[in-house]
């Protein structure tokens, strides 16, 4: 298919046909022939042999015909003509590698050359009698030329040279034989040609026809298949980015659904822990009504980019939430790790050191985050559940000062859900919605702006 | 979960709009299996088949048909040559019988356009043809009318070429029942032509029909492929559609995302200078939007997202206003060619869609139910105009708008408040 990226598709689709030459662009030809190149040897074989059959047992009519002529027409038909074609078979048949590594050209021309050597054949018989039939005879390169346009389906340019052949060879023949010295000779001999020459025109007509259909077809299926990659790609392609946001390059909030709901269900067999933060870039509305959007933006890839590197190497995965929010999917992972985690993160923006003077939180851009931990189904919490207790988290990361963390825990006995009320502390932990000063990003890990 | 109010209004995920065309291909490929070897489709592909190939084929028959009027009329030199006492019948036949006859097939076929009766008017002619030229050779006395029936290879072949396979058929056995009639009626002096002839004849069936046959099936397969590129070209172009509107839609909502919408800011502004029309720009921000989320949850946040962003674009009457989604719960229209008694409208029909909508919102200080607050600026664009300041203006007029008690439209040019005491804003 590297041709079809060679030529874009609107150039090949014209450069398709050179009507009516019966001819393709070069790349395009070269890749017609180069298909049917077998099946084409295959079918000159199958109906060579049934050409070769046909052309031994018009003996009988010979015999009817020329009675005179017999002795010729065995030797012609069986000595010359038999031996000849099982040669071109024998090694189209045992010889299938070399002759394919022959030319196509060279294929198709030794095959129309053998049904004119066919006609000179039976002409030859004809001239070695005597019998007043021999002008109606000439009728018998009628099915010669119908076999060779029509069944053997010579390339049209050899069928209408081996037919412009046969008809010459016809008339040259008809005048040596000197009509006038039989009955109604000449209007025989006007006949026959009349005959042959039509019949030579309407199956050049239909051999036309023919390899037009033929290439109209392989031309039909190659852009076909052409398309069907083309949207097989267009696909995948469309699958991937809708699943990507487009500034970050990062899974996008439908990708992390999907990942969050596979990982609940993976979770919920294998019960481990697994670990949900969320991250808010701080008063980034104030950053973009300060630096502009384009800002904004470069600032959102930058942070995209550090907490990529970061979270990668946890082995979790990160999502743009939308806006300024992030989201991290942590599987496998306990609260003590998660607090490291969310810790380091909040660190590995404010090291950026991307200059937000409008931040109350420091001169710096930083990150809040807000994390949900536990086991998926315990105590009946859902997906939706945990991210509402991260996104409680990060509320209070955020109302406690900003550029700071706070993890939430489950199962805590006193979880109300449904009442949304504050989360409380489970006594056996360390304390979840880490408030306290120890659980909070450390502002010495900030470097001056 | 709390979701009243949301039911009738889910915006339906992106549908898979090529999901129809594996099945389509299927039932291609199932009928190009089923080709051989009838040469037949199922019905309605046929149906389509005929329609399709109809006036392709119709030139072609009438073309055929003219040709071999006259070669049929060329057959009087056989006429006069080998049997002349018929000459006089074979000029009737030859001059007038057959081409009124062929003359009226022609122009019915034109008229009475059913692909079906082209394709057996064909083989009818084929069939005319070869009745007529045995009659004028039963008629005559000449010993050589044996010889001329190697005419009929002439009809025969020439009826092959042109009609389609099974048409085509019914031409040769009809042609072989009368080769039969003629053996059976004429005189051979030679005793050895009927034997010969009949060779002849079934040499010259047999090679045609394998080409006809070949030639239809080809003709077919070739339709087949060409209505697959077709499905294929279709659903390529829906391809490249949904992966164009990735890039410019906002993906929840459907409506157009921050990069168009700055874009075609731009793009109305560059418009409206040239020409010094008015350009105005609408900016709407959810109420509360926070605590709606904290309330009924995520999920359903974003239906409601969902809705306003419907809600907003019917409101709007003319195409070239668009509906955009800057982010989180704002939105954004820009109206090119609005002057600010329009936009305003606009602006309150917009409120009013957003709280007709009714939806429950009982965690709002505003209303019980999900409103929104609008900004308005509009400018009659000149050569200074920049795109930034009036977002800045419609920016500050949507402040104004919160600041005054929500579920509101303010224009940039309205008088500033009397009190200002701004109220917490809390998000």
């Amino acid at each position: 298919m590297d041709d079809h990226t060679a030529l874009s598709w609107w150039a090949y689709r014209s450069l398709a046909w050179r009507l009516p030459r019966l001819q393709f662009a070069p790349v395009l030809e070269q890749r017609f022939q180069r298909s049917r190149h077998e099946a084409r040897l295959r079918h000159f074989l199958i109906s060579g042999v049934v050409a070769l059959v046909v052309f031994i047992a018009f003996l009988l009519t010979d015999r009817l015909m020329v009675p005179d002529a017999m002795d010729l027409a065995l030797r012609l038909r069986l000595g010359v003509f038999t031996p000849f074609a099982l040669t071109l078979l024998f090694m189209g048949a045992f010889l299938r590698r070399f002759v394919l590594s022959l030319s196509v050209f060279f294929l198709e021309a030794l095959v129309a050359l053998s049904g004119v050597f066919a006609a000179a054949c039976l002409i030859a018989i004809l001239h070695g009698s005597s019998s007043h039939l021999s002008l109606l005879y000439h009728a018998g390169l009628m099915p010669i030329v119908v076999y060779g346009n029509l069944v053997q389906r010579f390339k049209f340019a050899w069928a209408l040279l081996s037919s412009g052949a046969i008809c010459g060879l016809m008339i040259i023949s008809l005048w040596a034989l000197d009509p006038g010295r039989f009955p109604h000779g000449v209007a025989i001999a006007l006949l026959m040609v009349m005959l042959v020459a039509m019949v030579s025109a309407y199956t050049l007509f239909m051999n036309y026809r023919l390899e037009l259909e033929e290439r109209r077809r392989f031309l039909g299926f190659d852009r076909a298949s052409f398309l069907r990659q083309e949207v097989e790609r267009s696909r995948a392609d469309f699958a991937a980015k809708s699943r990507q946001d487009v500034l970050t390059s990062l899974p996008n909030r439908r990708c992390f659904d999907e990942g969050l709901s596979l990982a609940w269900k993976q979770h919920d067999e294998r019960a481990r822990t697994l670990c949900l933060l969320l991250l808010d870039v701080d008063h980034f509305k104030a950053f973009n009504d300060r630096y502009g959007h384009p800002a904004g933006d470069q600032c959102l890839k930058l942070v995209a980019q550090a907490l990529s590197e970061c979270v990668k190497k946890e082995g979790g995965t990160l999502a743009r939430w939308g806006g300024e929010e992030f989201a991290v999917l942590l599987p496998g992972v306990r609260q003590a790790e998660a607090e490291r985690i969310a810790g380091r993160l909040c660190q590995v923006v404010s090291t950026l050191g991307l200059r937000h003077e409008a931040s109350s939180a420091a001169g710096v851009v930083t990150i809040s985050a807000g994390g949900a931990c536990g086991v998926p189904e315990v105590a009946g919490v859902t997906s939706t559940d945990a991210l509402w207790l991260a996104d409680q988290a990060l509320y209070r990361a955020k109302t406690e000062g900003r550029n700071r963390w706070a993890l939430q825990v489950w199962p805590a006995p006193t979880i109300n859900l449904s009442a949304r009320t504050a989360v409380q502390t489970p006594a056996h932990q360390a304390p979840p919605s880490a408030i306290e000063p120890e659980a909070t990003c450390p502002a010495n890990a900030r470097p001056s702006a | 979960m709390a979701e009243q109010g949301l039911t009738g209004i889910e915006v339906s995920a992106a549908q898979d709009s090529t999901f129809g065309l594996d099945t389509k291909l299927d039932q291609i490929e199932r009928a190009s299996a089923r080709l051989i070897p009838w040469l037949r489709f199922p019905v309605d592909v046929e149906q389509a088949f005929q329609a399709s190939s109809q006036a392709k084929r119709l030139r072609l028959i009438t073309a055929a048909h003219a040709i071999g009027m006259v070669l049929y009329t060329g057959l009087l030199i056989s006429d006069a040559l080998l049997t002349p006492d018929v000459l006089e019948l074979g000029l009737i036949l030859r001059l007038l019988v057959f081409p009124a006859l062929i003359l009226t097939g022609l122009g019915l076929l034109h008229r009475w356009r059913s692909p079906a009766f082209h394709e057996w008017a064909v083989a009818l002619a084929g069939m005319m043809a070869m009745s007529l030229h045995a009659v004028s050779l039963l008629m005559t006395d000449s010993p050589l009318a044996m010889l001329r029936v190697v005419e009929t290879n002439l009809l025969v072949i020439f009826t092959c070429t042109v009609a389609r396979f099974w048409p085509a058929v019914t031409a040769c056995v009809f042609a072989i029942c009368l080769h039969g009639l003629e053996m059976w009626l004429l005189p051979d002096s030679s005793g050895v032509l009927k034997f010969c002839l009949s060779i002849l004849l079934l040499a010259s069936i047999v090679f045609t029909l394998y080409a006809n046959y070949r030639l239809e099936l080809d003709d077919r397969l070739a339709y087949l492929l060409g209505q697959r590129e077709n499905l294929l070209d279709e659903a390529l172009y829906i391809e490249h559609d949904r992966m164009a509107r990735l890039a410019t839609e906002d993906a929840l909502t459907g409506v157009a995302n921050r990069r168009s919408f700055e874009q075609y800011l731009q793009d109305s502004l560059m418009r409206a200078q040239a020409q010094g029309l008015w350009l105005s720009l609408i900016m709407v921000d959810i109420d509360h939007f926070k605590r709606y989320n904290d309330h009924h949850g995520h999920q359903a946040g974003d239906r409601c997202l969902k809705a306003v962003a419907r809600a907003i674009a019917a409101s709007m009457r003319r195409p070239v206003d668009v509906v955009a989604r800057l982010g989180g719960e704002e939105f954004a229209v820009v109206m090119p060619e609005a002057d600010p008694v329009a936009a305003r409208a606009a602006a309150e029909r917009v409120r009013q869609a957003v709280q007709t909508l009714s939806l429950s919102h009982p965690a709002s200080a505003t209303l019980p139910v999900v409103t929104i607050s609008v900004g308005v600026a509009s400018e009659q664009v000149d050569a200074s105009s920049d795109a930034s300041a009036l977002l800045h203006q419609a920016d500050e007029a949507l402040y104004r708008a919160k600041e005054r008690g929500r579920n509101q439209v303010v224009a940039a040019t309205d008088p500033p408040d009397v009190h200002t005491v701004p109220l917490a804003v809390s998000h």
